[in-house]
């Protein structure tokens, strides 16, 4: 918030009038009810010469105009002060109650990972006294796909917290195929998705390959998990005289924009579900801020049962 | 007791059903288990239930954090699906986090009877039967 500039000329027109009156009521005194002079101009002024206190007191609309101005310079200031207090005051709440959403989202999945390895733990139990190997292999599969399921929850919401220090990171040049094939093979998803490059009119990006490889592995997992048939995607690399567009398509279950549209890139909204869908809600959001964070766009075009088509737009000052 | 209990279990949770149902299959008085994935799947066949006069389960079993309609939505459409009909399911919540705010709207509402925290486990089932249904 600016600093009022009208503050501190109020309070000088205040105390230069305030001042103006010594010196009137001193020469109305002096040239009146002291001596009795005319009423006339040249007496009032030969009154003042004779007697140089006038003089003195002639200042008070000065010194008291410049008394006041630093008083209202002090007085703009403390209201500033307060204004920004209250503003503060507004952005703290917002962002504690963010943090109790975020607390309450982080507790409640992780509970949900460590109870479903409890359950399939005490299954196990159960069914090596029942000595029943086909049960077994059963809840070993579970178990191993549910502490997978924890640890890129854990992952993600590391991604989340650590937002703020990606942002400070330095950007570097990065081969935007080499890079998406790199991704797959370290997240296992290569032979989960199939990616094709569809139009290519630029090779590389300056970004942090950190954020590079946030938001594709996002884009992709989610194009994996909100899936019902085989996952695939396709990319388009377009140039734009303002800037590199990526236009990522995939061929999952969509998303009824009519519906949910205002609140895909919210954090913590699982608006799809699907067999196979157990997330934390964060993916998009997550997307949206690292974009952001590069001065970048990101948009979405969709309907149920088309798959989604994401626009995101890097423009060429990235700052 | 006088009958066996149909149970519905409601959570996107396919790991806590699997386990669920598994421990409920461990009781004499467990008739017949249906899960649901989805809470509207699950509020569909409640309400079809009703309409055709068929028999309703004795136990839900409902979780809370779940996409497209949560556990306190479903409890919401369902009381104002039932009005002033007859019900007597009783309609447990089942969760893994005690949080304030979820404590808050159970305590607002007036259809489930009970806060039960995952995971359960045998004694939980059997106090839970031995208190409503004996």
């Amino acid at each position: 918030m600016k600093l009022n500039k009208n503050i501190p000329f109020r309070y000088v027109l205040i105390g230069a009038v305030f001042g103006a009156m010594f010196p009137a009521v001193a020469i109305i005194a002096d040239c009146f009810v002291f001596n009795s002079l005319e009423a006339n101009f040249a007496a009032i002024i030969g009154q003042i010469q004779n007697n140089p206190i006038h003089l003195i007191i002639l200042t008070a609309p000065i010194i008291l105009g410049a008394t006041f101005y630093v008083i209202g310079r002090f007085s703009a200031k403390q209201r500033k002060l307060n204004q920004d207090l209250l503003q503060n005051n507004v952005v703290m709440k917002e962002t504690n109650e963010l943090l109790d959403t975020f607390n309450y989202h982080v507790s409640h999945d992780l509970k949900n990972v460590l109870n479903n390895q409890i359950v399939l733990s005490r299954m196990v139990l159960k069914y090596v006294e029942k000595n029943d190997q086909k049960k077994l292999l059963e809840i070993s599969d579970k178990l191993i796909q549910v502490s997978e399921n924890g640890l890129a929850t854990v992952k993600q919401f590391l991604v989340m917290s650590k937002e703020g220090y990606l942002i400070h990171s330095a950007s570097t040049e990065i081969d935007i195929q080499v890079e998406t094939a790199k991704i797959l093979v370290q997240n296992g998803c290569e032979e989960r998705i199939r990616v094709r490059f569809t139009r290519v009119e630029y090779l590389t990006i300056e970004i942090q390959k950190k954020v590079f490889e946030s938001i594709f592995v996002n884009l992709l997992t989610n194009a994996i998990k909100y899936n019902d048939n085989n996952p695939s995607a396709e990319i388009q690399l377009l140039k734009r005289p303002e800037g590199k567009l990526m236009i990522f398509t995939d061929n999952g279950i969509g998303i009824d924009m009519e519906k949910d549209g205002d609140k895909i890139f919210a954090p913590f909204q699982r608006i799809a579900s699907s067999s196979n869908s157990e997330g934390t809600g964060v993916g998009l959001f997550i997307i949206k801020k690292l974009v952001q964070a590069h001065s970048g766009t990101i948009s979405v075009k969709s309907s149920l049962g088309q798959g989604a088509e994401f626009t995101l737009f890097f423009p060429n000052q990235i700052q | 007791m006088s009958e066996k209990l149909d149970f519905f279990i409601i959570d996107d949770s396919d790991v806590n059903n699997y386990y669920t149902e598994d421990l409920l299959n461990e009781f004499d008085f467990t008739n017949s288990i249906t899960t649901f994935l989805k809470a509207s799947a699950g509020l569909a066949e409640l309400i079809r239930r009703l309409d055709e006069n068929l028999k309703l389960p004795e136990v839900v079993l409902l979780d809370i954090r779940m996409p497209e309609m949560d556990g306190f939505e479903f409890i919401e459409e369902l009381d104002e699906v039932l009005d002033d009909r007859e019900f007597n399911t009783k309609i447990f919540i089942l969760t893994s986090s005690k949080h304030r705010r979820d404590v808050e709207a159970f305590d607002k509402q007036r259809i489930a009877c009970e806060f039960l925290n995952k995971p359960l486990d045998k004694p939980d089932i059997m106090v839970m039967v031995e208190k409503h249904f004996m």
